[in-house]
Protein backbone atom coordinates (compact mmCIF):
# COMPACT_ATOMS: atom_id res chain seq x y z
CA UNK A 1 0.00 0.00 0.00
CA UNK A 2 1.61 3.30 -1.03
CA UNK A 3 0.87 5.89 2.46
CA UNK A 4 0.55 9.54 1.44
CA UNK A 5 2.83 10.96 3.94
CA UNK A 6 0.65 13.63 5.56
CA UNK A 7 3.42 15.67 8.39
CA UNK A 8 0.85 18.87 9.87
CA UNK A 9 1.34 22.12 11.04
CA UNK A 10 2.96 21.58 14.25
CA UNK A 11 5.99 19.71 11.78
CA UNK A 12 6.42 23.16 10.05
CA UNK A 13 7.25 24.95 13.74
CA UNK A 14 8.45 23.09 16.96
CA UNK A 15 7.88 19.39 15.95
CA UNK A 16 10.52 18.24 13.69
CA UNK A 17 12.13 15.37 15.84
CA UNK A 18 8.57 13.98 15.03
CA UNK A 19 8.31 14.44 11.47
CA UNK A 20 12.16 13.19 11.35
CA UNK A 21 11.99 9.63 13.98
CA UNK A 22 9.06 8.72 11.87
CA UNK A 23 10.52 9.01 8.64
CA UNK A 24 13.64 7.26 10.45
CA UNK A 25 11.37 4.66 11.47
CA UNK A 26 9.05 3.98 8.21
CA UNK A 27 12.07 3.66 5.96
CA UNK A 28 13.75 1.52 8.15
CA UNK A 29 10.80 -1.27 8.40
CA UNK A 30 10.67 -0.78 4.12
CA UNK A 31 7.32 1.21 4.50
CA UNK A 32 6.07 2.76 0.71
CA UNK A 33 5.29 6.15 1.64
CA UNK A 34 5.69 9.66 0.24
CA UNK A 35 4.98 13.29 0.83
CA UNK A 36 1.50 14.37 0.10
CA UNK A 37 2.00 17.67 -2.16
CA UNK A 38 0.82 21.12 -1.14
CA UNK A 39 -0.59 19.88 1.78
CA UNK A 40 -2.02 22.57 4.10
CA UNK A 41 -3.77 22.30 7.67
CA UNK A 42 -6.14 19.41 8.54
CA UNK A 43 -8.54 22.27 9.79
CA UNK A 44 -8.82 20.49 13.50
CA UNK A 45 -7.98 23.31 15.10
CA UNK A 46 -10.62 25.15 12.74
CA UNK A 47 -13.31 22.79 13.98
CA UNK A 48 -14.91 24.86 16.79
CA UNK A 49 -14.94 28.76 15.25
CA UNK A 50 -15.81 28.14 11.21
CA UNK A 51 -16.86 24.07 10.65
CA UNK A 52 -17.18 24.62 6.77
CA UNK A 53 -13.49 25.67 6.79
CA UNK A 54 -12.55 22.53 8.81
CA UNK A 55 -14.40 20.61 6.54
CA UNK A 56 -12.92 21.73 3.45
CA UNK A 57 -9.24 21.80 4.97
CA UNK A 58 -9.98 18.34 5.78
CA UNK A 59 -11.53 17.31 2.45
CA UNK A 60 -8.33 19.21 1.00
CA UNK A 61 -5.72 16.63 2.01
CA UNK A 62 -8.05 13.58 0.54
CA UNK A 63 -8.39 15.22 -2.75
CA UNK A 64 -4.63 15.84 -2.90
CA UNK A 65 -4.11 12.44 -1.91
CA UNK A 66 -6.08 10.85 -4.46
CA UNK A 67 -5.60 12.73 -7.23
CA UNK A 68 -1.72 12.30 -6.31
CA UNK A 69 -2.13 8.53 -6.50
CA UNK A 70 -2.10 7.39 -3.19
CA UNK A 71 -3.83 4.19 -1.84
CA UNK A 72 -4.03 5.91 1.75
CA UNK A 73 -2.63 8.37 4.00
CA UNK A 74 -0.26 7.98 7.07
CA UNK A 75 -0.69 10.59 9.44
CA UNK A 76 2.02 11.79 12.75
CA UNK A 77 -0.26 13.66 14.95
CA UNK A 78 -3.75 12.76 16.65
CA UNK A 79 -5.64 16.03 15.53
CA UNK A 80 -4.91 15.23 11.84
CA UNK A 81 -5.48 11.81 12.58
CA UNK A 82 -8.87 12.05 13.79
CA UNK A 83 -9.73 15.42 11.18
CA UNK A 84 -9.11 12.97 8.25
CA UNK A 85 -10.86 9.86 9.47
CA UNK A 86 -13.49 11.35 10.69
CA UNK A 87 -14.98 13.64 7.57
CA UNK A 88 -16.92 11.34 5.82
CA UNK A 89 -19.12 10.07 9.12
CA UNK A 90 -19.60 14.13 9.97
CA UNK A 91 -20.38 15.00 6.79
CA UNK A 92 -22.51 11.73 5.94
CA UNK A 93 -25.94 13.73 5.89
CA UNK A 94 -24.81 17.04 4.87
CA UNK A 95 -24.85 17.25 1.49
CA UNK A 96 -25.23 20.95 1.16
CA UNK A 97 -21.57 21.21 3.07
CA UNK A 98 -19.98 19.24 0.60
CA UNK A 99 -21.50 21.21 -2.12
CA UNK A 100 -19.95 24.36 -0.79
CA UNK A 101 -16.87 22.12 -0.07
CA UNK A 102 -16.53 21.48 -3.30
CA UNK A 103 -17.17 24.69 -4.51
CA UNK A 104 -14.31 26.02 -2.74
CA UNK A 105 -12.31 23.00 -4.06
CA UNK A 106 -12.74 23.48 -7.65
CA UNK A 107 -10.44 26.83 -6.75
CA UNK A 108 -7.55 24.68 -6.86
CA UNK A 109 -8.76 21.87 -9.34
CA UNK A 110 -9.66 19.93 -6.42
CA UNK A 111 -12.67 17.74 -6.01
CA UNK A 112 -13.85 15.83 -2.90
CA UNK A 113 -15.43 12.32 -3.64
CA UNK A 114 -15.40 10.38 -0.30
CA UNK A 115 -12.07 9.66 1.75
CA UNK A 116 -9.13 7.40 1.66
CA UNK A 117 -8.21 5.25 4.29
CA UNK A 118 -6.38 6.87 7.18
CA UNK A 119 -3.74 5.09 8.64
CA UNK A 120 -2.31 6.71 12.61
CA UNK A 121 1.37 6.29 12.92
CA UNK A 122 0.61 4.05 15.74
CA UNK A 123 -1.39 1.34 13.47
CA UNK A 124 1.42 1.48 11.01
CA UNK A 125 3.89 0.72 13.60
CA UNK A 126 1.84 -2.01 15.08
CA UNK A 127 -0.15 -3.40 12.26
CA UNK A 128 1.67 -2.62 9.55
CA UNK A 129 5.23 -3.77 10.73
CA UNK A 130 4.36 -5.83 14.51
CA UNK A 131 5.41 -6.29 17.50
CA UNK A 132 7.28 -9.39 16.31
CA UNK A 133 9.21 -7.83 13.53
CA UNK A 134 9.98 -4.68 15.91
CA UNK A 135 11.50 -7.65 18.57
CA UNK A 136 13.84 -8.89 16.06
CA UNK A 137 15.36 -5.58 14.90
CA UNK A 138 16.21 -4.84 18.56
CA UNK A 139 19.85 -3.77 19.01
CA UNK A 140 19.94 -2.79 22.10
CA UNK A 141 17.16 -2.60 24.54
CA UNK A 142 16.03 0.10 26.56
CA UNK A 143 16.54 -1.54 29.83
CA UNK A 144 16.33 0.84 33.12
CA UNK A 145 13.28 2.17 30.96
CA UNK A 146 10.23 2.94 32.77
CA UNK A 147 8.07 4.71 30.41
CA UNK A 148 4.99 6.09 31.08
CA UNK A 149 2.42 5.56 27.49
CA UNK A 150 0.29 8.63 26.65
CA UNK A 151 -1.96 8.03 24.24
CA UNK A 152 -3.76 11.22 23.74
CA UNK A 153 -7.36 11.48 23.35
CA UNK A 154 -7.70 11.92 19.71
CA UNK A 155 -6.48 8.41 19.41
CA UNK A 156 -8.66 6.43 21.10
CA UNK A 157 -11.94 8.56 20.88
CA UNK A 158 -14.74 9.15 19.83
CA UNK A 159 -15.96 4.90 19.93
CA UNK A 160 -18.49 6.58 17.33
CA UNK A 161 -15.63 5.77 14.42
CA UNK A 162 -12.67 3.56 13.90
CA UNK A 163 -9.50 4.57 16.15
CA UNK A 164 -5.99 3.21 16.37
CA UNK A 165 -6.44 1.91 19.45
CA UNK A 166 -9.32 0.90 22.57
CA UNK A 167 -11.29 4.00 23.92
CA UNK A 168 -10.73 2.80 27.82
CA UNK A 169 -8.29 0.55 27.64
CA UNK A 170 -5.66 1.51 24.73
CA UNK A 171 -2.20 -1.24 25.41
CA UNK A 172 -0.48 -0.63 21.61
CA UNK A 173 2.09 2.14 22.86
CA UNK A 174 2.80 -0.32 25.69
CA UNK A 175 3.03 -3.11 24.00
CA UNK A 176 5.49 -1.52 21.65
CA UNK A 177 7.22 -0.32 24.42
CA UNK A 178 7.77 -3.15 26.17
CA UNK A 179 8.72 -4.85 23.19
CA UNK A 180 11.60 -2.82 23.51
CA UNK A 181 12.52 -4.25 26.61
CA UNK A 182 11.18 -0.88 28.55
CA UNK A 183 8.55 -1.26 31.24
CA UNK A 184 5.42 0.43 30.81
CA UNK A 185 3.13 -0.49 32.95
CA UNK A 186 -0.50 1.12 33.19
CA UNK A 187 -1.61 4.32 35.55
CA UNK A 188 -5.00 5.46 36.26
CA UNK A 189 -4.32 8.48 34.46
CA UNK A 190 -3.36 7.18 31.14
CA UNK A 191 -6.44 8.30 29.61
CA UNK A 192 -6.29 12.00 30.78
CA UNK A 193 -6.02 15.41 28.57
CA UNK A 194 -2.76 17.45 27.88
CA UNK A 195 -4.88 20.33 27.64
CA UNK A 196 -3.12 21.09 24.47
CA UNK A 197 -6.62 22.47 22.89
CA UNK A 198 -7.01 25.04 25.57
CA UNK A 199 -3.63 26.51 25.67
CA UNK A 200 -4.25 28.97 23.62
CA UNK A 201 -7.54 29.74 25.63
CA UNK A 202 -6.18 29.83 29.30
CA UNK A 203 -2.48 28.78 29.13
CA UNK A 204 -2.50 28.49 32.84
CA UNK A 205 -5.39 26.07 33.84
CA UNK A 206 -3.92 24.55 30.72
CA UNK A 207 -0.70 24.06 31.46
CA UNK A 208 -1.71 23.33 35.37
CA UNK A 209 -3.55 20.33 33.95
CA UNK A 210 -0.37 18.98 31.68
CA UNK A 211 1.85 20.13 35.25
CA UNK A 212 0.30 17.80 37.09
CA UNK A 213 0.18 15.20 35.09
CA UNK A 214 3.79 14.55 34.80
CA UNK A 215 4.06 15.35 38.32
CA UNK A 216 2.06 12.42 38.78
CA UNK A 217 4.03 10.13 36.58
CA UNK A 218 6.91 11.37 38.29
CA UNK A 219 5.67 10.28 42.09
CA UNK A 220 4.44 6.39 40.17
CA UNK A 221 7.91 5.72 39.65
CA UNK A 222 8.33 6.72 35.76
CA UNK A 223 11.33 7.93 34.20
CA UNK A 224 10.26 8.79 30.84
CA UNK A 225 6.87 9.67 28.88
CA UNK A 226 6.03 8.32 25.27
CA UNK A 227 3.97 10.64 22.93
CA UNK A 228 2.35 10.00 19.34
CA UNK A 229 0.86 13.23 19.05
CA UNK A 230 3.06 16.92 18.47
CA UNK A 231 0.70 18.77 20.19
CA UNK A 232 0.48 16.11 23.50
CA UNK A 233 4.26 16.17 23.37
CA UNK A 234 4.78 19.66 23.54
CA UNK A 235 2.16 20.17 26.46
CA UNK A 236 3.79 17.19 28.50
CA UNK A 237 7.37 17.63 26.83
CA UNK A 238 8.43 21.14 25.85
CA UNK A 239 6.38 23.29 28.41
CA UNK A 240 7.63 21.27 31.24
CA UNK A 241 9.84 24.14 32.07
CA UNK A 242 7.10 26.73 32.37
CA UNK A 243 4.37 24.28 33.89
CA UNK A 244 7.08 23.59 36.49
CA UNK A 245 6.87 27.58 37.00
CA UNK A 246 3.15 27.27 37.35
CA UNK A 247 2.91 25.15 39.69
CA UNK A 248 5.65 25.55 41.51
CA UNK A 249 7.13 22.25 41.36
CA UNK A 250 9.92 20.32 39.11
CA UNK A 251 8.13 18.49 36.27
CA UNK A 252 11.21 17.78 34.55
CA UNK A 253 11.00 14.25 33.20
CA UNK A 254 12.26 12.98 29.92
CA UNK A 255 9.65 12.98 27.02
CA UNK A 256 10.25 11.45 23.87
CA UNK A 257 7.56 10.54 20.46
CA UNK A 258 7.19 6.83 20.38
CA UNK A 259 9.19 6.21 17.11
CA UNK A 260 12.55 7.69 18.93
CA UNK A 261 12.15 4.92 21.53
CA UNK A 262 11.77 2.09 18.65
CA UNK A 263 15.11 4.13 17.09
CA UNK A 264 16.86 3.87 19.91
CA UNK A 265 16.32 0.32 20.89
CA UNK A 266 16.85 -0.55 17.01
CA UNK A 267 20.40 0.99 16.96
CA UNK A 268 19.43 4.27 14.58
CA UNK A 269 21.92 7.46 15.00
CA UNK A 270 20.73 9.31 17.83
CA UNK A 271 20.87 12.87 15.23
CA UNK A 272 18.30 10.62 12.87
CA UNK A 273 16.07 10.76 15.26
CA UNK A 274 16.01 14.35 15.84
CA UNK A 275 16.80 13.77 19.53
CA UNK A 276 18.66 16.88 19.49
CA UNK A 277 15.62 18.59 19.59
CA UNK A 278 14.09 16.87 22.66
CA UNK A 279 15.12 19.33 25.75
CA UNK A 280 13.53 16.76 28.80
CA UNK A 281 16.86 15.37 29.49
CA UNK A 282 17.12 12.22 27.87
CA UNK A 283 20.76 12.08 27.66
CA UNK A 284 20.43 10.69 31.31
CA UNK A 285 18.33 8.20 30.50
CA UNK A 286 20.30 6.59 27.93
CA UNK A 287 23.07 6.89 28.41
CA UNK A 288 22.71 4.99 32.17
CA UNK B 1 -32.45 34.41 42.63
CA UNK B 2 -32.69 34.77 38.76
CA UNK B 3 -35.77 34.05 37.12
CA UNK B 4 -36.19 32.68 34.11
CA UNK B 5 -37.02 34.71 31.31
CA UNK B 6 -39.04 32.60 28.40
CA UNK B 7 -39.29 34.90 25.65
CA UNK B 8 -35.67 34.89 25.52
CA UNK B 9 -36.08 31.62 24.88
CA UNK B 10 -34.34 30.09 21.10
CA UNK B 11 -36.95 27.72 19.90
CA UNK B 12 -34.67 27.09 16.61
CA UNK B 13 -31.21 26.48 18.78
CA UNK B 14 -31.93 22.77 17.98
CA UNK B 15 -32.40 22.98 14.46
CA UNK B 16 -29.62 25.13 14.41
CA UNK B 17 -27.10 23.05 16.06
CA UNK B 18 -28.43 19.73 13.86
CA UNK B 19 -27.75 21.90 10.65
CA UNK B 20 -23.83 21.63 11.77
CA UNK B 21 -24.23 18.41 13.90
CA UNK B 22 -26.77 15.80 13.84
CA UNK B 23 -24.70 13.59 16.67
CA UNK B 24 -24.92 16.58 19.17
CA UNK B 25 -28.51 15.63 19.70
CA UNK B 26 -29.26 17.75 23.29
CA UNK B 27 -32.78 16.05 23.03
CA UNK B 28 -32.02 12.93 23.91
CA UNK B 29 -30.10 14.00 26.99
CA UNK B 30 -31.27 12.45 30.32
CA UNK B 31 -28.54 14.28 32.40
CA UNK B 32 -26.78 11.21 34.28
CA UNK B 33 -23.91 13.36 34.58
CA UNK B 34 -21.41 10.22 33.03
CA UNK B 35 -20.08 13.30 30.85
CA UNK B 36 -19.10 15.51 32.98
CA UNK B 37 -17.97 13.40 35.35
CA UNK B 38 -15.29 12.37 33.22
CA UNK B 39 -14.94 16.05 31.87
CA UNK B 40 -11.37 17.53 32.40
CA UNK B 41 -12.50 20.61 31.66
CA UNK B 42 -15.20 20.80 34.55
CA UNK B 43 -12.10 19.95 37.24
CA UNK B 44 -9.89 22.83 36.16
CA UNK B 45 -12.90 25.72 35.11
CA UNK B 46 -15.90 26.44 37.55
CA UNK B 47 -19.08 26.46 36.10
CA UNK B 48 -18.14 23.93 32.91
CA UNK B 49 -20.45 21.23 32.82
CA UNK B 50 -21.07 19.01 29.47
CA UNK B 51 -24.82 17.91 30.40
CA UNK B 52 -26.07 21.40 31.60
CA UNK B 53 -25.10 22.69 28.74
CA UNK B 54 -26.74 19.60 26.70
CA UNK B 55 -30.02 20.53 28.93
CA UNK B 56 -30.24 24.32 28.10
CA UNK B 57 -29.31 23.70 24.48
CA UNK B 58 -31.88 21.86 23.99
CA UNK B 59 -34.28 23.75 26.23
CA UNK B 60 -32.97 26.79 23.94
CA UNK B 61 -31.61 28.51 26.71
CA UNK B 62 -27.75 28.88 25.23
CA UNK B 63 -27.98 33.04 25.25
CA UNK B 64 -25.88 32.63 28.78
CA UNK B 65 -23.22 30.21 27.28
CA UNK B 66 -22.68 31.86 24.48
CA UNK B 67 -22.34 35.06 25.41
CA UNK B 68 -20.35 33.81 28.49
CA UNK B 69 -17.44 33.12 26.71
CA UNK B 70 -17.11 29.50 28.84
CA UNK B 71 -17.56 27.34 25.93
CA UNK B 72 -13.93 27.61 24.70
CA UNK B 73 -13.08 25.88 27.61
CA UNK B 74 -14.03 22.49 26.16
CA UNK B 75 -10.55 20.17 25.84
CA UNK B 76 -12.35 18.45 22.74
CA UNK B 77 -11.20 15.11 24.51
CA UNK B 78 -14.29 13.62 23.31
CA UNK B 79 -14.32 11.60 26.73
CA UNK B 80 -18.39 12.90 26.74
CA UNK B 81 -19.46 11.35 23.49
CA UNK B 82 -17.64 8.29 23.95
CA UNK B 83 -19.13 7.63 27.27
CA UNK B 84 -22.13 8.61 26.56
CA UNK B 85 -25.36 5.80 27.58
CA UNK B 86 -27.59 7.64 24.99
CA UNK B 87 -24.77 8.26 21.82
CA UNK B 88 -25.60 12.56 22.23
CA UNK B 89 -22.51 14.57 21.65
CA UNK B 90 -21.57 16.96 24.17
CA UNK B 91 -18.59 18.22 22.49
CA UNK B 92 -20.63 18.43 19.60
CA UNK B 93 -23.26 20.57 20.98
CA UNK B 94 -20.39 22.83 22.13
CA UNK B 95 -18.94 23.11 18.43
CA UNK B 96 -21.69 23.59 17.47
CA UNK B 97 -22.96 25.98 19.62
CA UNK B 98 -19.26 28.10 18.88
CA UNK B 99 -19.95 28.07 15.19
CA UNK B 100 -22.97 29.47 15.92
CA UNK B 101 -21.89 32.42 18.07
CA UNK B 102 -18.93 33.16 15.88
CA UNK B 103 -21.48 33.08 12.64
CA UNK B 104 -23.27 35.54 14.14
CA UNK B 105 -20.33 37.79 14.73
CA UNK B 106 -19.54 37.16 18.35
CA UNK B 107 -15.51 36.78 18.42
CA UNK B 108 -13.67 33.73 19.41
CA UNK B 109 -10.46 33.65 21.60
CA UNK B 110 -7.94 35.39 19.47
CA UNK B 111 -5.83 32.22 19.54
CA UNK B 112 -8.75 30.83 17.24
CA UNK B 113 -8.32 33.96 14.87
CA UNK B 114 -4.85 33.93 14.57
CA UNK B 115 -4.80 29.94 13.73
CA UNK B 116 -7.39 30.95 10.77
CA UNK B 117 -5.45 34.02 9.76
CA UNK B 118 -1.90 31.71 9.59
CA UNK B 119 -3.88 29.09 7.46
CA UNK B 120 -5.25 31.73 5.08
CA UNK B 121 -0.82 33.19 4.91
CA UNK B 122 0.96 29.53 4.53
CA UNK B 123 -1.38 26.78 4.93
CA UNK B 124 -0.61 26.10 8.47
CA UNK B 125 -1.61 27.22 11.64
CA UNK B 126 2.02 28.16 12.79
CA UNK B 127 4.85 29.92 10.46
CA UNK B 128 7.90 27.80 9.81
CA UNK B 129 10.31 28.91 12.39
CA UNK B 130 13.75 27.67 13.94
CA UNK B 131 13.61 24.77 16.61
CA UNK B 132 16.53 24.72 19.06
CA UNK B 133 18.29 21.83 19.96
CA UNK B 134 20.57 20.52 22.88
CA UNK B 135 23.33 22.46 21.83
CA UNK B 136 21.75 25.28 21.44
CA UNK B 137 21.61 25.90 17.84
CA UNK B 138 18.49 26.70 16.23
CA UNK B 139 17.33 25.17 12.56
CA UNK B 140 14.84 25.26 10.14
CA UNK B 141 13.31 22.74 7.77
CA UNK B 142 15.59 23.51 5.34
CA UNK B 143 18.87 23.05 7.64
CA UNK B 144 17.65 19.59 8.16
CA UNK B 145 16.78 18.61 4.32
CA UNK B 146 12.84 17.94 5.33
CA UNK B 147 10.90 18.87 2.32
CA UNK B 148 9.61 22.14 1.72
CA UNK B 149 6.10 23.23 2.79
CA UNK B 150 3.51 25.89 1.64
CA UNK B 151 0.49 26.33 -0.76
CA UNK B 152 1.39 26.02 -4.87
CA UNK B 153 -0.90 28.66 -5.70
CA UNK B 154 -1.89 31.09 -2.68
CA UNK B 155 -3.91 33.39 -4.50
CA UNK B 156 -6.79 30.34 -5.11
CA UNK B 157 -6.45 28.77 -1.72
CA UNK B 158 -7.29 32.32 -0.01
CA UNK B 159 -10.35 32.20 -2.94
CA UNK B 160 -11.27 29.17 -1.68
CA UNK B 161 -11.27 29.75 2.05
CA UNK B 162 -13.37 32.96 1.78
CA UNK B 163 -16.04 30.65 0.29
CA UNK B 164 -15.85 28.28 3.28
CA UNK B 165 -16.00 31.31 5.77
CA UNK B 166 -12.66 32.57 6.82
CA UNK B 167 -12.89 35.54 5.48
CA UNK B 168 -15.92 36.27 7.62
CA UNK B 169 -14.62 35.39 11.03
CA UNK B 170 -11.34 37.50 10.56
CA UNK B 171 -13.62 40.53 9.62
CA UNK B 172 -15.29 40.05 13.31
CA UNK B 173 -14.36 43.49 14.95
CA UNK B 174 -13.11 41.98 18.67
CA UNK B 175 -14.74 43.79 21.74
CA UNK B 176 -12.44 46.34 24.04
CA UNK B 177 -12.03 43.81 26.62
CA UNK B 178 -9.68 41.17 26.27
CA UNK B 179 -11.65 38.01 26.02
Amino acid sequence: MKYGFFTGCTSQADSYENEISARAILTHFGIDFQDIEDQSCCGTPIKSTKHSMWAFLAARIHALAKKQGFKAIATICNGCDLSLSELSHELAHYPDTIALINEALAKEGLHYDGPLPVRNILEILYEDIGLEKIKKSVKKKLKGFVTAAHYGCHAIRPKTIHRPDHHETPTRIQEILESLGAKSPVYPEILDCCSATTIGVDAEKALTVSGEKVNTLKLRGYNSIANICPFCHKQLGASQDVAGKVLGKDVKLPAMYLSQYIGLAIGLDEEALGLQFNLTGWENLVNK
Amino acid sequence: MDTIEYSSRDKELANKIKAISDEAKPEDCYTCVKCTNGCPANKIFEGFAPHKIQVAAHMGFAEELIESGILWYCMNCLTCQTRCPMKTSPVQTISSLTNIAVDRGIAPPKAMTEMIRAVRENGAIVQPREAQTTDFDFLTRDDLDLPERGIKDPEKFKEALKIVGADQVLAIKKPEENK
